[in-house]
């Protein structure tokens, strides 16, 4: 029996082995994720273009549905020379809003015999940031067209905050959104069209706070007119969306000890223990009184 | 687990039931323990690092192994239930001994799979904290519910075996504990689906990385990929499970003392590879599906899989689906030699070679090849001048429903084997089963020759028309098939037994190669999301968090299938020990 076993563990090993083989004789290469690019607006436009260049070539993966030479992918359309068509595309639109909005909503506009795959280049997964999507931008003006592109302030400090975006809590995320945040002031006393909301906790209740986001003329804070706010968030928002966004207001919802208890992993744990090894004993002992 | 036939009581059956109960509860109070220890000492973290072995190499090391031994003990309970239930309907012991055989095997394999989950599960919550908190925030309230359905899998799978002969009296009772044990291993599967297909196909989340809100949990669960991931990994475990007792039954065969021995371990493994084979058929249509929604997803990440970086492994895949067709083909041409009567179709079996075949071959040639430059100019471009047409889906399409078909075919002619129709309308049967084939043929080759002048959208959904082609024809083929043998004369007994040593190393080929499959391809779907945790959601800022070479990948695979053949060794071992004790008690 030992012969046979050791027969059968070479063959095994062997055919292992034979798939093993084939795997190297494929192209080696690894694949690490982009980083992303140091765009200001001091960056020339040369060094602009060369780095939309590289992110149309590898972050951005657009090679695998445009090509920008003669062989390669058509499931987009075709790149060369849309430097000089973007601004005839569309009309009354230059090639550069074309361009921006081509990247950030492809939906927008589609070009005639092409159907919408694409994903906006500025949310993940390509996820550019907004000087990215100008180095983008700039690197197919230069197909065939003049580079107009340029990295504004405001670009720079759009493509900063999303870098810094991933700490904020999901309720302020939401929040933010849901442009809560252009009426109501989430840091200071401002008066902006809504009251400010810092320290809320402190002047209403759970219930109170969540009876204003979902019927907020109920009951309007003094010295602020009512039927400002939208009153669709009861339908629009879900029950989850909403119990994150008072969650971020008066603070995590206070709990019975029993919820609490129940809460934590050990005790879920230990209920099923309990549970099944209990449910086992008792009915050991019936099988044997039967 | 001991042997159920020792003792006919329910005491004894509950007695081993309850330790399947302690020794679940023993390993889940373990892996609390030492996360809860050993997150202690350390100091927080979003990702840490394992010594020696990349953080993200042993996590696909367990996770893999975790989900081989978890596809066995999902699909093998599935095809013993059937066993048991034609072992009732036909009153055949054989068919019920089969069946108890095979859960013999997943005694010691139910463990492993806990085990390797329990590993799983602290390497997660150790190395990989902050993706946890991500999944935790998703899927926190489905946890409690995955272990009450675990405790209850174990407490039916257990109870299924040590009932066995207990109940052998009362088999409705039996088949129900079987229905259970089923019922709760689909759960398990759709669970942990759902948080799989999550991570490639999220839905239902709003915001980033931790940063989230779940907006529809729901969605979340029953997200974009989460039914064909279902339909295909249901297939999968069957196919696989079915290797895998194949394999067992060729071990015990080259074992065997006795000619009694070999005869029954011959018979198991033909069910073995019988059942592999039915599941493979339509397991191509499944991954077609599920690869299909993908696409519908993110056309980025079905392109990524099939035209970017993953493009490649496809070839090896081809390789490993042709050297399937070959094995199976080659099992069935060997079986039939112990088949009185089936020399009548050995002279089909040339034809049947050249489809697999030419079908392997054209299957296996690259769109584009990796060249050197030289290679390249020669050529005029990446794509090889003549050959290159053959690496288009339209080739493919037809190559793969082609070997399907003739897969189909040798083995209505294995089961044709000693038997002669004596149906009065055999001939026109037949002449319409021919037709049918022919009809096929046409249809698939057509549509291939056709998608070569119409544009990659067109041409693509040709292959549904083929799918559905093939499938027809099967499925009309035995519509006359069976009621035309119906009352067959048989030109002798199958000699079970009679089979020479090679054709059980076929059935082990089958294993490791369908093993292999199972790593190349769980390795594809994952490594699809390249450096995201969650694709689009959360992103893999790890030191790992890139796409190895094939070389390296393809190693880490062929690691992975070393180490489960050992640990199914040893799973072998003891099932043929605890059958033989019993043999010895009874």
């Amino acid at each position: 029996m030992k012969r046979t076993f050791a027969r059968i563990l070479a063959f095994v090993v062997l055919i292992d082995l034979f798939f093993f083989y084939v795997g190297q004789t494929l192209t080696q290469a690894e694949q690490h994720p982009p980083a992303r690019l140091a765009i200001t607006v001091d960056t020339d436009v040369d060094t602009l273009v060369v780095m939309g260049e590289s992110l149309v070539k590898n972050k951005g993966s657009c090679l695998i549905c445009h090509k920008i030479a003669e062989t390669g992918n058509e499931r987009g359309p075709d790149l060369r020379g849309i430097g000089g068509q973007a601004g005839s595309r569309q009309p009354g639109v230059d090639a550069e809003t074309y361009l921006m909005q081509a990247l950030s909503q492809p939906a927008a506009f589609m070009v005639e015999g092409y159907s919408n795959i694409m994903p906006p280049a500025n949310k993940p997964p390509v996820d550019l940031s907004a000087t990215e999507l100008k180095a983008v931008a700039a690197y197919l003006q230069s197909l065939g067209g003049e580079v107009t592109v340029k990295v504004t302030p405001e670009d720079e400090s759009a493509a900063a905050k999303t870098t810094e975006q991933e700490d904020i809590s999901p309720g302020l995320t939401l929040m933010t959104q849901k442009a809560c945040t252009a009426c109501h002031d989430f840091e200071g006393d401002n008066r902006l069209i809504g009251p400010p909301l810092t320290g809320i906790q402190e002047r209403m209740s759970r219930e109170q706070i969540l009876q204003a986001i979902v019927d907020p003329d109920a009951i309007v804070a003094e010295g602020f007119v009512s039927n400002l706010m939208p009153k669709t968030y009861a339908t629009e928002l879900t029950p989850a969306q909403v119990k994150l966004m008072v969650d971020f207001l008066a603070g995590p919802e206070k709990v019975g000890w029993i919820k609490e208890l129940w809460d934590h992993p050990a005790a879920q744990l230990f209920f099923l223990i309990l549970l099944f090894n209990a449910g086992m004993l008792l009915a050991m002992r019936w099988t044997a009184k039967v | 687990m001991a042997n159920p036939s020792n003792d006919f009581s329910w005491a004894a059956a509950l007695a081993g039931v309850r330790n399947g109960i302690v020794k679940i509860s023993i390993l889940l109070v373990v892996v609390y323990a030492v996360i809860s220890l050993v997150g202690l000492f350390l100091e927080p973290a979003d990702y840490r690092q394992f010594p020696l072995i990349e953080s993200r190499v042993i996590i696909w090391c367990i996770a893999q192994g975790h989900l081989m031994f978890g596809a066995f003990v999902l699909g093998v309970p599935i095809f013993v239930l059937i066993a048991e239930i034609i072992g009732v309907a036909s009153k055949s012991e054989q068919y019920d001994r089969m069946a108890k055989e095979f859960t013999r095997l997943l005694a010691m394999s139910y463990t492993l799979t806990a085990f390797l989950g329990g590993l799983l599960l602290i390497g997660l919550m150790l190395l990989y904290p902050r993706f946890v908190i991500h999944m935790r925030t998703v899927f926190e309230p489905t946890w409690f519910w995955y272990l009450a359905i675990i405790f209850m899998e174990v407490f039916f799978a257990y109870l299924y075996w040590y009932s066995w002969d207990l109940l052998k009296n009362r088999k409705g009772l039996h088949i129900f504990i079987g229905v259970m044990v089923n019922l709760f291993g689909l759960a398990i599967l759709l669970m942990t689906n759902a948080w799989t297909g999550y991570m490639m196909t999220p839905e239902g989340v709003e915001g980033r990385d931790i940063a989230i809100t779940v907006t529809d949990r729901l969605q979340a669960f029953t997200n974009y990929t989460w039914i064909p991931l279902n339909i295909h990994r249901f297939i999968a475990n069957v196919c696989f499970g079915g290797a895998i007792v194949g394999a067992y039954a060729a071990f015990r065969f080259l074992c065997a003392e006795s000619d009694e021995e070999r005869a029954r371990f011959d018979w198991m493994g033909y069910v073995g590879s019988f059942i592999a084979v039915s599941a493979f058929i339509p397991l191509p249509f499944a991954g077609y599906y599920f690869g299909m929604e993908i696409y519908h997803y993110s056309q980025q990440m079905g392109v990524s899989m099939m035209g970017g970086s993953f493009a490649q492994l496809w070839y090896l895949q081809a390789i490993l689906i042709g050297a399937l067709f070959l094995g199976i083909n080659l099992y069935l041409w060997l079986g039939m030699n112990r088949i009185p009567g089936g020399e009548r179709y050995r002279k089909f079996q040339i034809a049947i070679l050249v489809v697999i075949a030419t079908g392997f071959a054209v299957w296996a040639t690259p769109h584009s090849i990796s060249a050197t430059v030289a290679e390249m100019r020669a050529m005029g471009g990446t794509h090889h001048p003549k050959l290159g047409v053959l690496g288009l889906m339209s080739a493919k399409n037809t190559a793969v429903n082609m070997m399907i078909l003739a897969t189909f075919l040798n083995f209505m002619l294995y089961r044709r084997g000693n038997m002669v129709a004596t149906t009065r309308w055999s001939m026109a049967g037949k002449t319409a089963q021919l037709v049918g084939i022919l009809a096929t043929v046409g249809i698939v080759v057509g549509y291939g020759i056709y998608g070569y002048f119409v544009p990659i959208g067109v041409s693509v959904g040709f292959s549904v028309y083929m799918v559905l082609a093939v499938l027809g024809c099967i499925f009309l083929f035995l519509l006359i098939e069976f009621p035309m043998y119906k009352g067959a004369r048989s030109l002798g007994e199958i000699q079970w037994g009679k089979m020479p040593e090679r054709s059980q190393y076929v059935l082990f080929f089958l294993a490791v190669s369908f093993t292999w499959l199972m790593g190349l391809m769980g390795y594809i779907r994952s490594g699809i999301r390249q450096y995201w945790h969650v694709y689009g959601v959360m992103q893999d800022t790890s030191t790992g968090a890139f796409t190895p070479t094939h070389g390296f990948a393809t190693g880490v695979v062929s690691v992975i299938v070393f180490v489960f053949f050992l640990l199914i060794a040893m799973v072998f071992a003891l099932a043929m020990r605890s059958e033989r004790k019993e043999q010895r008690a009874s």
